[in-house]
């Protein structure tokens, strides 16, 4: 008992000195970005001149230390009511997948670890299969598949009215197969339980005839399970961003990611924060678990760690420790001397009249056009937009000075959206695009036209019609947009934006109903573009 | 542990198990590392950053097998591209990973119970306080994301792992014979920590780690992709190929998505598979 406490006053010093650690981590990192982010800290408002690095430091850890973890610079909200709105989402998003990965991995570990052969191998090849994809990937294979097709479960936050907490079930399920948290448990059960079912204690208990499994259980089971699980806590954390982010799940992941979207410098250093002190209290929830259920073993003895994963291989194979060796190290040669020799290829034919490439311009890029294509000016880009004549001065500008890019603009004027609309009403529009969009985010519809006409430099021009979300409003909105795509820094511009449902609503059930029958994604805001001056074949 | 584990459990049945899994893995992985000349060369006349905007969204046929994306570039030619802005990435991960972790496994396993072990290993227990993946996020907040800046933090943050099993063996090992001999002769500490353990006892450790952190980073460049902090458009990498072809998915423009998924797959198994034969490689040896 004695030994127990000491070891837990051991613990609390150690997690003291992390967070605060980890507190100084994450200011260094903020601080060290470049322009004032002392000032985006809030702490600035006049006092900046005076205050130095280890003032603000401190200020910002008082705050904390009381609750107080500063605005958020998006909304103007505090920090600590941005965390507390949606941090129970995420809190059950996590206990529920915890339990995913326990109930999936443990049994297939267990198994693994009794049995060799085929099923065995198989099972465990497949967990591991799990691991490996990315975890949005088997979200929208999940969503595709449960929701789509067979309808099982409601897919937006909040659900269409049959039971709400379904909405909850995918999500969790995604996040405690596909965190690579089912690998890593069934990894250490596997190991731990061949390990225990090993031991003297165990081989005594079954020639008697006792139950081996109260014996084997303790160590060989609920330690490594809960050893796997607190280690896998930072994980889960980190894998709710993405699977918050393909559900639209209005958690931590989400506020996250939006902070480190736009910088929002209190909101990511209060989550910061905050994962810290969850990751370290399932450690020491860990530690102290092991303390009660194995009392013999030293307090921070490491649960042996298994190296790699163990597929049970059914049946042995020769010996090829050296061949793998060289496979390796070929493998290490070929990719080095890939990097050394690997060129760029060389430049394709440029079409007559395009710009030659200047030396630090990236290879260009072919791009085909259809037949009946042509290219614009920039007199008649102004002239396509004229109710926002400001977007095309803005491109224009923006070509001038980034020095690449393309305006894609339709070379039939009935093909522009705006144009479009004016001649055949909103309501003639809408129509068409529901006859054309079979109901998905962002569906392509045709590239209506390309130019090189600014500058002789390359831009795509897309229509996409689909919805829209409003994260933090969670609203929704039907719409068709118009963007030219600047290639090189992620500039994405909108030049038009028709609000087809007229009159845009926020948290309305109707539009639960919109949400399932177009296909509740995410809205991504860039799309691939060329890279570097285009040279367009077909151009008449 | 795990020798005497063996020696305890494991029967020669055991010892010789299968080393095929090392044979595929080395293969998968040669072909992926192959790959990157294939797609800078463009042997095949494959460019992935071709657009034909006449073909655009194309299921999978002949001229394009694996179909097109939604701005008419083959498919195929862009998988086998974005091997090298998956792999390149990895490889600086590792090394960091590697530099780092050996150091502080040194330092800790063989000054166990000086001022600099306790230091190291504080170091070491900082870096696994912060959740790698916001760790990520504040990074990308605070900086321009950048992938091979993420990759770097990668590395950082894989290390404590490194440094553990370095440790563990380096423990192991000081109380050995032939180390305390090498004392004995006089032998410098570096010589003794470079020659008699690291490069004769930890070569092992080193290589599993290096090729499980290779697929460890192939699958955080694909998940900073998808939240649109990775490797940026145009440049192809399958992390932003599955991101991308999530859009077409329920279109059922399944392609686009599920084959850089699949690259992704296999790499990491792959790796995978090779991490598990090389340690069985050198147990075996060892036994």
């Amino acid at each position: 008992m004695r030994r127990l406490v000491g070891a837990l006053v051991r613990e609390g010093a150690l997690t003291v000195g992390l967070l605060l650690g980890a507190s100084l981590l994450v200011f260094a990192i903020v601080r060290a970005a470049p322009g004032d982010a002392a000032l985006a800290l809030g702490l600035g408002d006049g006092r900046r001149a005076t205050a130095s690095a280890v003032e603000e430091y401190l200020r910002w850890l008082g705050g904390a230390l009381t609750g107080d973890l500063g605005v958020s610079l998006r909304t103007g909200r505090p920090v600590a009511d941005e965390i507390r709105r949606v941090g129970g989402n995420t809190l059950a998003l996590a206990v529920g997948a915890l339990a995913v990965t326990v109930s999936v991995a443990v049994p297939i570990g267990a198994v693994g670890a009794l049995r060799r052969g085929v099923p065995a191998a198989l099972a465990t090849l497949a967990a591991y299969a799990l691991s490996a994809l990315p975890a949005f990937f088997v979200g929208y294979v999940a969503i595709y598949v449960f929701t789509r097709k067979l309808d099982v479960f409601p897919l937006a936050f909040g659900g269409d009215g049959r039971m709400p907490w379904l909405a909850f079930v995918l999500p969790m399920l995604v996040l405690g197969v596909a965190n690579g948290g089912v690998g890593e448990v069934v990894r250490h059960v596997r190991t731990a339980l061949e390990r225990v079912l090993a031991e003297d204690y165990v081989r005594t208990a079954r020639a008697k005839g006792a139950p081996v499994w109260r014996h084997a259980a303790a160590e060989g089971l609920v330690l490594p399970v809960t050893a796997a699980l607190a280690a896998k806590v930072p994980f889960v954390l980190g894998g709710a961003v993405v699977v918050e982010q393909v559900f639209n799940w209005p958690g931590l992941g989400r506020l996250a990611w939006q902070a480190a979207l736009d910088r929002d410098y209190p909101v990511i250093m209060g989550l910061a924060l905050l994962a810290a002190v969850a990751a370290r209290a399932a450690a020491l929830a860990a530690s102290v678990a092991q303390a009660a259920l194995a009392p013999g073993a030293r307090p921070g003895t490491e649960v042996d760690r298994p190296l790699v994963m163990r597929v049970p291989w059914p049946r042995p194979a020769p010996t090829v420790g050296r061949t793998a060796l060289v496979l390796v190290a070929a493998a290490q040669a070929a990719l080095a001397a890939g990097c050394a020799t690997a060129r760029p290829a060389e430049a394709p034919p440029v079409a007559p009249g395009a710009r030659p490439v200047e030396a630090s311009a990236p290879p260009p890029v072919t791009v085909r056009l259809p037949a009946g294509w042509r290219t614009l000016g920039a007199d008649e880009l102004r002239g396509l937009f004229p109710h926002r004549s400001e977007t095309a001065d803005t491109l224009l500008a923006a070509a001038s000075e980034s020095g690449r890019f393309v305006v894609l603009v339709a070379a039939d004027p009935k093909a522009s959206l705006v144009a479009f609309a004016r001649r055949e009403g909103l309501a003639g529009l809408r129509e068409a695009l529901d006859r054309h969009v079979p109901g998905f985010v962002q569906a392509f519809r045709r590239v209506d036209a390309i130019e090189g006409g600014l500058a002789g430099r390359p831009a795509l021009y897309y229509r996409f019609t689909g919805v829209a979300a409003s994260a933090p409003q969670r609203g929704v909105g039907r719409f068709a947009m118009e963007l030219i795509v600047v290639p090189t820094e992620r500039v994405v511009y909108t030049v038009s934006l028709l609000d087809l449902t007229g009159d845009t609503r926020f948290d309305d059930p109707a539009l639960e109903a919109l949400k399932a029958s177009v296909g509740w994604g995410p809205v991504a805001t860039t799309v691939g573009a060329a890279r570097g001056p285009a040279a367009f074949e077909g151009t008449p | 542990m795990r020798r005497r584990f063996e020696e305890r459990v494991g029967g020669t049945g055991r010892r010789a198990a299968g080393l095929a899994p090392a044979l595929a893995g080395g293969v998968v992985v040669l072909l992926l590392v192959l790959a990157v000349p294939v797609a800078r060369g463009r042997l095949f006349g494959l460019d992935p950053h071709a657009m034909d905007l006449g073909a655009m969204l194309l299921p999978p046929q002949a001229g394009h097998l694996l179909g097109t994306d939604a701005l008419g570039r083959d498919v195929l030619a862009r998988v086998v591209a974005g091997a090298e802005a998956s792999l390149l990435p990895g490889l600086l991960a590792v090394s960091v990973a590697l530099t780092l972790g050996v150091a502080a496994g040194v330092a800790t396993g063989y000054l166990a119970g000086s001022w600099v072990e306790r230091v190291v290993s504080f170091a070491l227990q900082l870096v696994d306080a912060v959740p790698r993946f916001v760790l990520f996020l504040v990074v990308v907040a605070a900086f321009k994301p950048s992938i091979f800046a993420i990759m770097a933090v990668a590395g950082v943050t894989a290390a404590p792992e490194v440094a553990s099993h370095v440790a563990t063996r380096v423990r192991l090992l000081a109380a050995k014979g032939h180390v305390e001999a090498a004392r004995a002769l006089g032998l410098t500490r570096l010589a003794i920590v470079g020659r008699h353990v690291l490069w004769n006892h930890c070569r092992p450790v080193v290589a599993v780690q290096a090729s499980l952190l290779m697929g460890e980073a192939v699958l955080i460049e694909t998940a900073l992709s998808y939240l649109g902090f990775g490797v940026q458009e145009p440049a192809a990498s399958w992390g932003n190929m599955v991101a991308m072809g999530k859009d077409h998915f329920f279109a059922g423009a399944f392609h686009l998505a599920v084959a850089p998924a699949a690259a992704i797959v296999i790499a990491v198994i792959g790796f995978h598979l090779l991490g598990d034969g090389l340690a069985r490689a050198f147990e075996r040896r060892r036994a």
